[in-house]
């Protein structure tokens, strides 16, 4: 199989190297004489794939295991499925060039919803039945994490099990326990996923059913397995200073999204913006000491060769020690040449000065999210923001020297008026009215460019915003458009994303498990890369809900009351549903909740239920 | 501050990189290597190194040439050393020597590059048939074709370029040659050019895309080394 690979396939692809698999710090492992194997699959392109932190920590830590290996699969582009299809070759791992399914483990990640026609796809050009009740031993066992897994349900007829949490601790007593129910090369699949329920947030779609009202709406699910438990519960790695980190990532040779050390300060964000997933799914928040991470970046640097250190988490800023984190690795690095970047700020004049002291070394642009144009608006998503922090902020920014700015916003939040969005352009004008005062002040001669990225809101399972029904494409599109006659302007670069895949983010992202043959149906008209523009066949979906008798308004557009049962509430984020529904109540009020890292405790559940802490550093420097 | 001429090669584990990534990999490798690299000035400081050449995605080499500079003089001995242990498989410094002073740009320097050919045969054919094929080629005073240009196609005269073409093999799938063309800065000929040649000109049945090339090795101009000094193999 190598040999037709490498000598018929590759060189007719477009970037080959996507699919070579022998980068720098890339383990192959002896095949036979290691008895648990996993392929972690990334359901995107190897450039996106790549630049996934979560895929690095996996990959090094089963592969410290003697017992345990991991390789890698990504989505073939269209030009390589093509011929794959072609010349009958599997969809292989980029190692060994072994079919994925010779593996024991097929491990999906679910970072998007978007992203779920391209699993389809993979396991078909794999050679494995699509749904897990038509895979008997002789496939590997298909399962799934990430912040999707958190509502699997409408990928609950491909999955065998899906682990919900953090992945560290739980991956390796996952694959060790395999190892026993291993018998003739194979895994005995119903035993082991039986034994499998005995660890931590692991979730058998395939021992429960799903329940509907006559009327169609959800109504609970039900065990069929008298050992599947009626909830699961999030893994969570409780002290992140000890937890595992890969001392030796791969490095591409390709140009990947992020090309360079991603340094894991902390996880979890509790600001507690209203819309956001991630908020929910991460925490509590848990920070490592500034000295182990000097000490990780030092080897991570010295493993990879890499010139940029970036400080990854939900809010790099909000870390305790950043400035003095900030400190120590500038005087570590400075003279090789190594630079430091922060990945998104929050807008405050605190990040500003932050910036400025990394520019030091290199010049990056600025990015603020102030996400919606009035304070009202903010408010309602408790986006703690003042529009007197952003012009700070800018003003700041425009002093130190930036020219160019980059503006995040979101449109179609709830209570949203045209005022609202009226005032995304008038905060867009007096960023460039301040830049333009501030830069000829300082007799710069450069213009002042301000890019205004407008998405569109997705309410999202396990959110306060989870009842809420998305503006329709029309008002979106109608949104985008009034936006678009009130930007006028050559400082102002003004770009938003498509409406139709924002409703069908929506649809997936609160989605059950009757959304399975639906995603069946757009994958064989041919739905895949459905996140890239050139590929996204939107007709092609309404055809497949035609046809599998679904409305997919019915999912985005629909006021869920708080009675009803929600289809992802069994899979435990340890955040209560009571909180986040006050959460929502006082969205409606306009009312703020604070961030529990800086006063008391909002009484989330997560630490109570979870028995876990917020581990935060001390201040110093 | 010394000043270093690396000749290395590039395997087939590392045929596909562009020469954007081979520049990076090998700046990420130096890193790695923990040497005493100088930089560029400017807000954007790279590793001061320059290759002799940039070597086409999907082509292999086995002797390709890099200056590099550095802070400080260390033995050429230790550089290859230290480099071979931080480079991925499939590149590997050969040799290494430090230059007295800062010469002519390495790049200008290149005139000629020979390359060993193999390429598929849509159906079977006689070595001969092959042979007489290049001598009707190079008959010919004038060997235009056409490459892709910036701005759209561009006719590419390409005869005065070629020094030797050879057919050395054939079997019943594939055809192996050996060729020597102009390289460098002035004019450069690109194997697959030749072949296409072959193709259009003498509509000799070739898949040009399953074309196998590796360069055997880069001169200045009249074949005279890019390295002064013997080369390791004959040093006894
Ligand atoms: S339980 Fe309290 S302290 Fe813990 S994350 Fe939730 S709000 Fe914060």
């Amino acid at each position: 199989m190598r040999q037709i690979i490498e000598e018929q396939i590759l060189p007719r692809v477009i970037k080959p190297i996507r699919y070579q698999g022998n980068e720098f710090n890339a383990v192959h492992k002896n095949w036979e004489e290691t008895p648990v194997r996993m392929v972690f699959a990334f359901p995107d392109l190897y450039e996106v794939g790549m630049s996934h932190l979560g895929l690095q920590i996996l990959y090094g830590l089963v592969n410290d295991e003697p017992e345990l290996l991991m390789e890698r699969t990504f989505a073939p582009w269209t030009d390589m499925e093509e011929l794959l299809r072609k010349k009958k070759v599997p969809l292989f791992s980029l190692e060994s060039y072994r079919p994925v399914k010779d593996f024991d483990f097929l491990g999906f990640t679910l970072q998007y919803e978007m992203s779920f026609t391209n699993i389809l796809n993979m396991l078909d050009l794999g050679g494995i039945p699509l749904k897990a009740k038509d895979r008997d031993d002789s496939y590997p066992i298909i399962i799934g994490g990430g912040p999707c897994a958190y509502n699997p349900e409408p990928l609950a007829d491909f999955f065998d099990l899906i682990v919900l949490g953090d992945g560290e601790e739980v991956i390796l007593e996952l694959l060790k326990l395999a190892k026993k129910y291993k018998r003739e090369g194979r895994i005995v699949k119903k035993e082991f996923l039986e034994e499998a329920l005995k660890l931590r947030g692991i979730y058998i779609p395939s021992f429960y059913e799903a329940e509907y009202e006559e009327d169609g709406v959800y109504k609970g699910i039900k065990p069929l397995n008298s050992k599947a438990p009626v909830e699961i519960i999030k893994n969570l790695v409780e002290n992140l200073d000890k937890a595992y980190f890969p001392t030796k990532p791969i490095v591409p040779y390709a140009d990947t999204i992020h090309d360079r050390v991603m340094l894991e300060v902390l996880r979890g964000c509790t600001r507690s913006c209203r819309f956001c997933q991630a908020g929910v799914l991460y925490r509590p928040v848990r920070e490592r000491a500034p000295e182990t991470l000097v000490k990780q970046a030092k080897e991570l640097v010295k493993a990879t060769g890499h010139d940029e250190i970036s400080l990854t988490s939900l809010s790099t800023a909000d870390y305790t020690c950043v400035q003095p984190l900030i400190t120590l690795l500038m005087n570590e690095f400075q003279d090789k040449n190594v630079g430091v970047s922060l990945p998104s700020l929050r807008v405050d004049a605190f990040s500003v000065d932050l910036a400025k002291e990394i520019q030091k070394v290199r010049k990056t642009g600025l990015t603020f999210a102030p996400e919606a144009g009035t304070q009202r608006l903010r408010n309602v998503i408790n986006k703690g923001v003042t529009e007197d922090n952003l012009m700070e902020a800018v003003s700041g920014a425009f002093k130190a020297g930036w020219t160019t700015i980059k503006l995040y916003f979101m449109i179609g939040l709830p209570t949203e008026t045209m005022e609202d969005v009226a005032g995304i352009a008038d905060l867009a004008y007096k960023v460039v009215r301040t830049g333009k005062q501030i830069l000829k002040e300082s007799m710069i001669k450069k213009p002042v460019k301000v890019t205004v990225s407008v998405s569109s809101f997705v309410p999202k399972a396990h959110t306060a915003f989870q009842w809420v029904p998305q503006d329709t494409i029309e008002v979106l599109e109608e949104k985008q458009q009034y936006l678009r006659s009130l930007i006028r302007d050559k400082h102002i670069t003004y770009n938003y994303h498509d409406a139709r895949l924002s409703f069908l983010e929506a649809v997936f992202a609160k989605g059950d498990r009757r959304l399975g043959k639906v995603l069946e149906k757009a994958w064989s008209l041919g739905c895949k890369f459905d996140s890239w523009t050139e590929h996204f066949k939107y007709d092609l979906w309404l055809d497949a809900f035609a046809a599998c008798g679904l409305d997919p308004k019915y999912y985005a557009y629909r006021t869920i009351e708080w009675r009803e049962k929600l289809p992802w509430e069994h899979l435990k984020t340890g955040v209560s549903k009571e909180y986040l529904y006050h959460e929502y109540e006082k969205a409606l009020a306009e009312e703020l909740t604070h961030d529990c890292r800086l006063e008391r405790c909002t009484t989330c559940g997560v630490c109570g239920d979870l028995k876990v802490k917020q581990i935060l550093q001390k201040r110093r420097g | 501050m010394g000043i270093y001429r690396l000749e290395f090669s590039k395997g087939p584990e590392v045929r596909y990189l562009s020469h954007l990534e081979m520049m990076r990999t090998f700046q990420r490798a130096l890193r790695r290597a923990e040497l005493p690299l100088a930089f560029s000035e400017g807000f954007n400081p790279h590793p001061k190194m320059s290759f002799a050449s940039a070597l086409a995605v999907g082509v292999t080499s086995e002797n390709e040439y890099m200056d590099l500079e550095l802070k400080e003089n260390l033995e050429p001995e230790e550089i290859m050393e230290r480099l071979n242990q931080s480079l991925p498989s499939g590149l590997k410094v050969k040799r290494c020597i430090m230059l007295s002073q800062k010469g002519k740009a390495l790049m200008a320097m290149v005139g000629e590059a020979h390359y060993h050919i193999k390429v598929k045969l849509l159906h079977a054919l006689s070595q001969t048939h092959i042979q007489e094929a290049i001598t009707s080629l190079l008959k010919k005073k004038s060997i235009i074709i056409e490459k892709k240009g910036k701005k759209g196609p561009e006719k590419k005269e390409i005869r005065p370029g070629i020094i030797k073409l050879e057919c050395v093999g054939v079997d019943e799938e594939w055809v192996k040659f050996t060729l020597a063309v102009q390289a460098g800065s002035e004019k450069n000929i690109r194997p697959e050019e030749v072949m296409k040649a072959l193709q259009i000109y003498e509509k000799l049945p070739i898949d040009l895309e399953l074309a196998i090339i590796h360069r055997k090795g880069l001169f200045k101009k009249g074949q005279e080394q890019l390295m002064p000094g013997p080369h390791p193999a004959f040093k006894e």
